[in-house]
């Protein structure tokens, strides 16, 4: 469960700061529909590849060449839906991170609990994601000591999420 | 530049495995950076994504195929490299003066991931820093040490 956390905080975080610069504040609109139409997308993007990973590289290139396949099929599967459907590099890159993950980690598991798996981090990233551009908003209006503007205050907001979620989940 | 880690928070990296990730990954950063600074005219405009997609697809496979590097590091070094040359963020910047600099900046970063998560399963007092809490209160840190070192140099 701790690398799962690892993998929704550090995705997630990388999706919400580019989010943040991208569109400015937006918790002024009070507005979640994009976040959980992203949350969508990284939902059926990541079940999708896994789901082609297990029915076409599983089944019909050979064992000892399942390995080299991993890597190459993941990053250009994730980059030419990201082409298609004009998301950030972050996005690809986290699309990319949670299908490994759940590839890699596989230890005889059956089909559908790795989609679970993959379904679950999707979401938990997308939660992350939400959770952490919100606040960030938030620092907008908000005195912050001149050292830990930007960045740092970020990360010390992620951390307070994470430790979060992992009383939550952990 | 300290969002390089992240990607590879999940790699639970152990701490010879970062020194040669994180080797691996300033010496590709600045071999890549130099390779597209002389050859990025050569490429029409819609050509150079995809080559530099290539270009990371082929470091990222002898990393993990040869070396034997989680494919995490190649989301690193993609966030690293794909902006910067595909936006042509490079060419605007001084070349070697900052990107010297970066590339070695973000090797250390991971060598100290690794060597906290690491050092975390020994130690008592560490364990905090193997969790995503503790690695982004270092993150704080090292975003601190490179605002002022930054600071200092303009000044």
């Amino acid at each position: 469960m701790q690398d799962e956390l690892l993998l929704i905080s550090g995705f997630g975080f990388l999706l919400a700061y580019e989010k943040s610069e991208d569109t400015g504040p937006y918790s002024g609109r009070g507005d979640a529909k994009p976040f959980l139409i992203e949350g969508l997308h990284l939902l059926w993007q990541a079940l999708l590849l896994v789901l082609v990973y297990e029915f076409g590289v599983m089944r019909w290139v050979p064992s000892e060449y399942q390995k080299e396949t991993l890597f190459p099929f993941f990053l250009l599967s994730a980059y030419l839906l990201n082409r298609v459907l004009k998301k950030s590099t972050s996005f690809f890159l986290c699309v990319f991170g949670i299908c490994v993950f759940v590839v890699i980690n596989r230890a005889e598991f059956p089909l559908w609990q790795l989609l679970q798996k993959a379904g679950s981090l999707a979401a938990g990233v997308a939660f992350f994601e939400f959770l952490l551009a919100g606040l960030k908003d938030k620092f907008l209006f908000c005195p912050v000591p001149k050292p830990l503007k930007g960045l740092p205050i970020l990360f010390v907001t992620a951390a307070l999420l994470a430790l979060a979620l992992q009383g939550l989940f952990v | 530049m300290a969002l390089v880690v992240l990607p590879l928070l999940a790699a639970r990296l152990h701490f010879q495995e970062a020194c040669f990730v994180g080797l691996a990954l300033c010496v590709s950063f600045w071999g890549s950076l130099l390779f597209f600074h002389g050859t990025a005219h050569l490429f029409p405009k819609p050509a150079l994504a995809w080559a530099v997609l290539a270009w990371i697809l082929a470091l990222g496979e002898i990393g993990w195929y040869v070396w034997g590097f989680k494919p995490f590091w190649a989301a690193s070094l993609t966030l690293l490299l794909y902006d910067e040359i595909v936006i042509g963020k490079y060419l605007e910047r001084e070349f070697l003066k900052t990107y010297f600099w970066e590339g070695l900046y973000a090797g250390t970063l991971v060598v100290f991931l690794g060597a906290f998560q690491e050092g975390a399963g020994y130690h008592w007092f560490l364990k905090g820093f193997s969790q995503p809490a503790g690695i982004f209160l270092l993150l704080v840190l090292a975003v601190l040490i490179w605002q002022s070192q930054m600071t200092a140099t303009e000044s």
